[in-house]
């Protein structure tokens, strides 16, 4: 133990005015905010690190393998800049054909690619991860970030140069999506939860997630598709995995976007609405690139 | 005492990326991370002035709930009142013992857990029951109690490096 001197004025001053500061709640989104930024560099440097070690070690050790994947990656890369050179063309003709028809020029999304700095956030309750763009890279709040296989979850919180990225699996994941049922052109919209939440009195039980808790962040959950039209799911023949894909009706999300794969549905009680349990199909952790779909205005 | 400051500001921002960075240790507890902010907090509401456990801790707790996704005061309002009951509590400002900070580190979380899932409620972000605190508490504050415990032994070492604290001949004084 020792003997302390006081503390400066300028200490007392400082936790007046912390106190004032938190009580008040005045500047708290600011405050959150300088939370988010002062961290993130030093988290980038984690995540650099970590990699720049886990990429070296396996070269090290097989690097003939290394470079044998190194080839088979330049191949892909040339593969893809044709197929992206081909699809411009598409994109072109469809831009001309919307003209031509007098539709409103879409909003077209471009993907950024970003890296995923950390999983689950400061305290690990909600299903997020961090990425590495913000709103320098023009990332917005409510941006779509996907992998190949699909949407992973959308845009929550933007920093300068990172962003918290609330999954699909987040019990407080909403996404409006639809299916295209396989008969009649016919489109059946609903709303995508994610696991873990308390489902509405009157739906059945086989369209609950057990007991409401929250799944874990590496575990790929069925969601459930809520508010389906009781009379398309009654008629409708859907067949086993039926796609679901976003609706684009939240304007923020482009539609069309593959969200996962229907495995059963069922109607409530009420026979008010129908539900279904969705498999997703992306896995952030498994995916080897993430993008986020940053907006620009159409040509 | 110039150092202080610095030595805090780093303390804070360093822990808060580990917490970030680190993995959920057990997966049972649903990804719940384990907490090493309050750490901060505790080794100055145990061995510094008032002011300086108050301030760390009120900034401990802004962090959590920033990068955690509470509501502001959640954690920073709770974090800050248990370092005033820790500095009334206290006898005399000293460098906590392993097994004390350990102890007080487990009550300290279970509190804090407790109020986190409070706010989260009340804001409609939590989506399981309270029961589950104590699944979270017994797989996360062990392993937070001992980084809260080895943290301090080691914060104080770094204020004595800073010149924050001196040692004299058969006691410690600034």
């Amino acid at each position: 133990m020792w003997n302390l001197q006081k503390a400066s004025k300028n200490w007392t001053w400082l936790v007046i005015l912390t106190l004032v500061l938190l009580c008040t709640g005045v500047g708290s989104r600011f405050l959150h905010r300088m939370g988010g930024e002062a961290v993130w560099p030093l988290e980038n440097g984690i995540r650099w690190f970590v990699r720049g070690v886990s990429a070296r070690i396996p070269a090290l050790i097989d690097a003939q393998g290394a470079v044998r994947r190194m080839r088979r990656l330049e191949d892909e890369v040339e593969q893809l800049r044709l197929d992206a050179r081909i699809l411009e063309e598409v994109a072109l003709e469809n831009r001309e054909l919307r003209q031509a028809l007098g539709l409103p020029p879409g909003i077209l999304r471009k993907p950024l690619r970003c890296e995923v700095i950390s999983w689950g956030g400061s305290l690990g309750w909600w299903q997020s991860i961090k990425v590495s763009r913000g709103s320098r890279d023009g990332v917005r709040e409510g941006d779509a970030v996907v992998s190949a296989e699909g949407l992973v979850g959308r845009v929550r919180t933007v920093y300068s140069d990172a962003s918290d990225v609330m999954l699909l699996t987040d019990p407080n994941s909403r996404i409006a999506c639809r299916i295209d049922l396989p008969e009649g052109g016919q489109i059946m919209r609903g709303v995508l939860h994610g696991a873990g939440r308390r489902l509405p009195a009157g739906l059945p039980e086989g369209a609950a997630d057990g007991d409401g808790l929250p799944g874990f962040l590496f575990v790929a959950e069925p969601m459930r598709l809520e508010y389906l039209d009781r009379e398309k799911l009654a008629g409708a023949a859907l067949p086993a995995r039926t796609r679901v894909v976003t609706s684009g009706l939240s304007g923020t999300i482009p539609g069309g976007i593959t969200v996962g794969w229907l495995v059963s549905t069922s109607l409530g009680a009420d026979g008010l609405y129908g539900a279904g349990r969705v498999l997703p199909a992306a896995d952030p952790s498994e995916a080897k690139a993430l993008f986020v779909l940053v907006g620009r205005e159409a040509d | 005492m110039k150092l202080d400051l610095p030595v805090m500001a780093a303390s804070l921002v360093a822990l808060a990326a580990a917490q970030e960075s680190l993995p959920a240790l057990f997966g049972a507890s649903g990804g719940m991370k384990v907490q090493l902010l309050p750490a901060v907090a505790f080794y100055y509401s145990h061995a510094r002035q008032w002011q300086l456990a108050i301030f760390s801790a009120a900034w401990a707790g802004v962090l959590t709930d920033a990068l955690g996704g509470l509501p502001h005061g959640t954690t920073s309002i709770s974090l800050t009142a248990l370092a005033i009951v820790a500095l009334v509590l206290r006898d005399k400002p000293a460098e906590p013992g392993f097994g004390a900070a350990f102890l007080k580190t487990l009550v300290w979380m279970a509190f804090l857990m407790l109020v986190q899932h409070a706010g989260a409620a009340m804001a409609g972000l939590a989506d399981f029951p309270a029961s589950r605190c104590a699944m979270r508490w017994l797989q996360t504050a062990p392993v937070a109690a001992i980084a809260s415990a080895a943290f301090a032994k080691f914060l104080w070492r770094v204020d004595l490096l800073a010149g924050n604290v001196r040692l004299e001949r058969g006691d410690a004084s600034q």
